[in-house]
């Protein structure tokens, strides 16, 4: 069976970034592509230093920098794009006009064997796959944040998706040290399903005066063993994340009850309270 | 020199073996009674008691069933701690003459024998029986949250709800059992799969908790899967018969909750 041996990763914030880090250090020929050049910069630069970190943890070996530069190519000229024949995954804005736009020019400029896919964590991998002529040759590749850290992978099998690219990609996914899971591609895909109620049942709680924030938390830590409560998560995850992970859910399954966003969500993104990044969110941070 | 007794009652004696362990090592005498079956022995066994711990089923009555014959042959400073989790501690309370001696817990935690304990306080509750809760807890080294009586508490009803959407997705062939566990424990460091846990805990428990939010609530959100009620319908209640979402051999022993709890994820 196929193995990918030259990869391109669309799209250089942090989920790209990572990607196409964790990708080129495991010895695999990558090349990162994003429109602007300072991003790539910036890109770059974190990449550096989170190297020389493990270096100096002694995580990394001393020439994990080499290492890395011998196989990533970073450029914004999208045709280079053409060299990475085996897979491309893309990391752009999750929005779905973009995403399709991207798709069929890399559709244009890539062999018919080269397989696509997409880092979305909400969006229909269906959708993408039909703006290209190859959809049985386009899945999903969710990575979690922070991608050297988290184990999982979810891959998503759209409509058209064959079974022979989703064992690769699951393949691939493990060459990388990754866990990989599969799913179809259902709005949220397993994790941004199930973990909804994780949030939405603490809202009830805290409207029937069940018991406050703090008091939630630390049941869900010490008597359920959950390394951390629902609202201490929101404030890390981005009380705006989750919220907008909680709208596109719910109105993907055409309001299904279970899903339902809670107006104390909307309200904390108004007043601009997000969690950890705003300082201020369902706890107060320095 | 004792503290009392602390008579248990419960279905299972696994299940209430780690706070019966801390209950003796606190200077309490422990009493279990494995039935719920009021006869004079009972009786007698409850008159005797200091606290009554009571894990019965909410499902078929059980528990209101038990407490309608013997909760008038209780002493009036008798501390009852009574599972919340699948029956409001003020349903439970209505069944006492003095309602205001008995107090909510959740048992999700009992085979642990750390961290913390849920209590509910409800409408008629006695503050000191509030008390009493409060210091025995204390002498068996567990800390105490209390929240307000509600349908499946805190940590039972939030579980539930994860296993009831989990079960949906597997019933809907979004994926497997086990691809559905290891994403929910890699991509969110949940302690286990909500698919385990609930194998562990009991499907017919997890659908009495479903059902009591569905009864109060009236509400869509609460539906329970399909495919629990028919896993319970049949008999597949998880690790206890063998069969749940997962197949449990006799020969070859599944980790436990306890050890994949402890187990560290990343």
């Amino acid at each position: 069976m196929k193995t990918f041996n030259a990869i391109g990763v669309v799209g250089a914030g942090t989920m790209g970034a990572g990607i196409a880090q964790l990708i080129a250090a495991s010895g695999v020929r990558t090349i990162l592509y994003d429109v602007s050049d300072d991003v790539l910069a910036v890109a770059q630069e974190r990449m550096r230093q989170s190297i020389e970190k493990g270096v100096e943890r002694k995580k990394l070996p001393a020439d994990a920098w080499a290492t890395l530069e011998a196989q990533l190519t970073m450029t914004s000229n999208f045709d280079q794009l053409g060299q990475a024949s085996d897979l491309i995954i893309e990391a752009i804005p999750e929005d779905m006009a973009l995403k399709c736009r991207l798709f069929e020019r890399l559709d244009a400029l890539c062999p018919l064997e080269t397989v696509f896919a997409s880092n979305t964590s909400s969006l229909s991998v269906t959708a993408m796959a039909a703006a290209t002529k190859r959809p049985e040759r386009v899945a999903g590749m969710h990575f979690f944040n922070p991608v050297a850290q988290m184990k999982l992978v979810e891959i998503i099998q759209g409509k058209s998706t064959s079974q022979e690219v989703m064992v690769q990609l699951s393949d691939f996914a493990v060459k990388l040290g990754k866990v990989p899971v599969r799913a179809k591609d259902t709005p949220g895909f397993i994790v941004n399903r199930v973990a909804r109620s994780f949030y939405g049942e603490a809202f009830r709680l805290l409207d029937e005066g069940v018991a406050d924030v703090a008091t939630v938390d630390t049941i869900m830590r010490s008597e359920g063993g959950f390394p951390m409560g629902p609202f201490e998560l929101m404030d890390l995850i981005g009380i705006d994340v989750n919220y907008a992970v909680t709208q596109s859910v719910y109105n993907a399954y055409f309001q299904e009850a279970r899903f339902k966003p809670h107006p104390r969500q909307r309200q904390m993104v108004e007043a601009g309270h997000l969690g950890r990044k705003t300082g201020k969110g369902f706890y107060d941070y320095d | 020199m004792t503290n009392g007794t602390v008579v248990f009652i419960t279905r299972d004696a696994a299940q209430i073996q780690g706070w019966a362990d801390l209950a003796e090592h606190a200077g309490y005498r422990v009493h279990e009674l494995l039935s719920d079956v009021v006869t004079p022995d009972v009786l007698a066994v409850l008159s005797g008691a200091s606290v009554i711990i009571e894990w019965l089923p909410a499902y078929g009555n059980k528990k209101s069933l038990f407490w309608q014959e013997a909760a008038s042959s209780l002493q009036a400073d008798v501390l009852v701690l009574s599972a919340a989790h699948d029956q409001m501690v003020t349903t439970t309370a209505s069944e006492f003459n003095q309602p205001g001696q008995v107090v909510g817990f959740s048992p999700m935690a009992m085979y642990r024998s750390e961290g913390a304990v849920t209590l509910a306080r409800h409408r008629h509750l006695g503050t000191w029986a509030e008390q009493a809760a409060q210091n025995f807890f204390l002498a068996l080294k567990l800390n105490v949250c209390w929240i307000q009586d509600t349908p499946g508490m805190v940590l039972p009803r939030i579980y539930a709800m994860l296993a009831n959407e989990a079960a949906f997705a597997l019933q809907e062939q979004v994926a497997s059992a086990q691809d559905i566990d290891t994403a929910m424990r890699l991509g969110t460091n949940y302690p286990q799969g909500p698919l385990t846990w609930a194998d562990h805990v009991g499907l017919d428990t997890v659908l009495a908790i479903l059902d009591l939010l569905w009864k109060t609530y009236r509400e869509e959100r609460y539906r329970p899967c399909l495919l629990i009620q028919q896993l319970v319908e049949a008999g597949h209640l998880g690790v206890v018969t063998g069969q749940g979402f997962y197949h449990y051999s006799p020969d070859i022993p599944s980790p436990s909750l306890e050890a994949q709890a402890g187990k560290s994820l990343v």
